[in-house]
């Protein structure tokens, strides 16, 4: 299994009412749990994956390890576009993972034929994991930031 | 009535009089001392109003070839129209988007522009910067408050360049646009636009449309590493252009091309758009953040991302550079 496999399942979901999805494979387990909020959505799908086949997107380092499943929820992206990590390329990242952000803070912005949208954090926290790379395109949707939400 | 709207209503009066008012009369329509327009009158031609006085008759507005560029003038031209409904004008800001930003996050209504006679930080697609000299050019952001989801409102921009292109057709020329909305003009750079969007993940709280129009800059003062590439209406038709009347134009464009857009989505705007279009089936490059292809244009599919062929198979290109080689 690997991240599109988990992406594809993902976007199913979005289209059902399902609101914990489990499965279990001889390559690992995946288990997303939903909430209410449109863009918030609680998951919990790093169950360790097998690095060698998602090199990019779950980096060793980046993968939320302590930290409670509960705590983290997932910052997706509002539109199809491209991901980029700082206002241009020579300006530092709007975040880190350990970046602590405060409600209303820009954390990446997704650009779509020259609309660029600015994507805030609805809550304050800390990044424990960013889930793209500068310059990709991401979908609809699609998982950007894992925050650690404070309490 | 505040300062500010005393002014333009002096303007218009002025203007419906075709000839002079007296004192007494704009004194009387403004509710206001005679002394009160005396200064109103100074103020207005310290803004660049020929202005003439008579003791007997009262004032004439002295209307020559250069009609000021200013708040006063954009809102008696504006009067009336959705777009162009509160214009802020300022004589330097860092940013018109940034100031519109603020604007609409303090609940200016859709239709509210800023204009600045120059930017100390204009705002190109990813931290480029925007020449912004004064006197010369236009520099103006709109809010817009679409009634779309976040994923709907990257049409706005094709709508945009459409009424921007539509703008420059208008005082004789024959632009194209370059994808998906830099407004050329003999294959240089006339205009550029910045869309900036606040969104909640299922609704756009407004977008922020930055216009910069190269009106009457002189090819000399481009600066060197742009003054091959960029050019004005001035440099191509040989004739100054009304900034206020220019602005006025374009804004009623963008007002329809919006409604189109609202009204009958993104195909009809499209279709607009492709007449400006002339890189189908030409070979293009198209440099992203991270690498720069080369390939063969094949148009734009029906949400306007461009179709880039190479090696026999077709890519979408939704952000990048799009060059004609």
């Amino acid at each position: 299994m690997d991240i599109k496999d988990i992406k594809s399942i993902y976007k199913f979901l979005r289209e059902t009412d399902i609101v914990e999805f489990e499965l279990e494979g001889a390559d690992g387990k995946v288990r997303i749990k939903r909430g209410n909020a449109y863009a918030v959505r609680e998951a919990m799908p790093v169950e360790p994956l097998p690095p060698a086949e998602a090199p990019r997107e779950v980096k060793k380092e980046d993968a939320a390890p302590a930290a409670k499943p509960d705590n983290i929820k997932v910052v997706t992206s509002p539109m199809v576009g491209t991901f980029y990590r700082s206002p241009s390329p020579e300006a530092p990242s709007f975040v880190e993972v350990g970046s602590v952000v405060k409600a209303a803070q820009t954390l990446c912005i997704i650009e779509a034929m020259k609309l660029m949208n600015e994507v805030e954090c609805e809550f304050g926290g800390k990044i424990v994991s960013i889930l793209v790379e500068n310059g990709q395109p991401v979908e609809y949707g699609e998982p950007l930031f894992h925050v650690e939400v404070s309490k | 009535m505040g300062e500010k709207e005393q002014e333009v209503e002096i303007v218009r009066l002025l203007k419906a009089s075709n000839g002079y008012a007296s004192g007494q009369r704009l004194s009387a329509s403004l509710g206001v001392s005679r002394t009160a327009v005396w200064k109103h009158i100074e103020a207005l031609r310290k803004m660049g109003y020929a202005i003439e006085a008579s003791p007997s008759k009262g004032y004439r507005l002295l209307m020559g070839d250069a009609r000021p560029f200013n708040g006063v003038e954009l809102s008696t031209l504006l009067a009336g129209r959705s777009f162009g409904s509160e214009v802020h004008f300022f004589e330097s800001v860092d940013s018109t988007n940034a100031r519109a930003f603020e604007l609409a996050r303090s609940g200016a209504p859709e239709g509210a522009v800023v204009i600045a006679e120059t930017q100390t930080k204009g705002k190109g697609r990813i931290g480029r910067k925007w020449e912004s000299p004064a006197g010369t050019n236009l520099y103006i952001s709109i809010i817009l408050r679409p009634p779309v989801a976040p994923q709907g409102a990257a049409g706005l921009t094709f709508a945009l360049a459409v009424a921007v292109a539509e703008a420059v057709s208008n005082r004789g020329l024959k632009p194209a646009v370059k994808w998906p909305n830099d407004i050329l003009t003999g294959g240089r750079k006339t205009a550029g636009i910045l869309l900036e969007m606040d969104s909640e993940p299922d609704r756009v709280n407004f977008v922020i449309a930055g216009i910069g129009v190269n009106l009457n800059m002189k090819k000399e003062f481009f600066p060197e590493n742009i003054r091959e590439t960029a050019t004005s209406i001035c440099e191509e038709t040989g004739s100054p252009v009304d900034r206020a009347a220019f602005t006025a134009d374009m804004l009623s464009s963008m007002e329809r091309w919006y409604g189109v857009y609202l009204k009958e989505g993104i195909e009809p705007v499209l279709d607009a758009w492709k007449g400006f279009f002339r890189s189908t089936g030409k070979p293009v490059k198209v440099t992203f953040l991270d690498r720069v292809v080369e390939g063969v244009c094949r148009g734009v599919d029906s949400t306007g991302a461009l179709l880039l062929e190479r090696d026999g198979a077709i890519e979408r290109v939704i952000s990048g550079d799009v060059e004609a080689l």
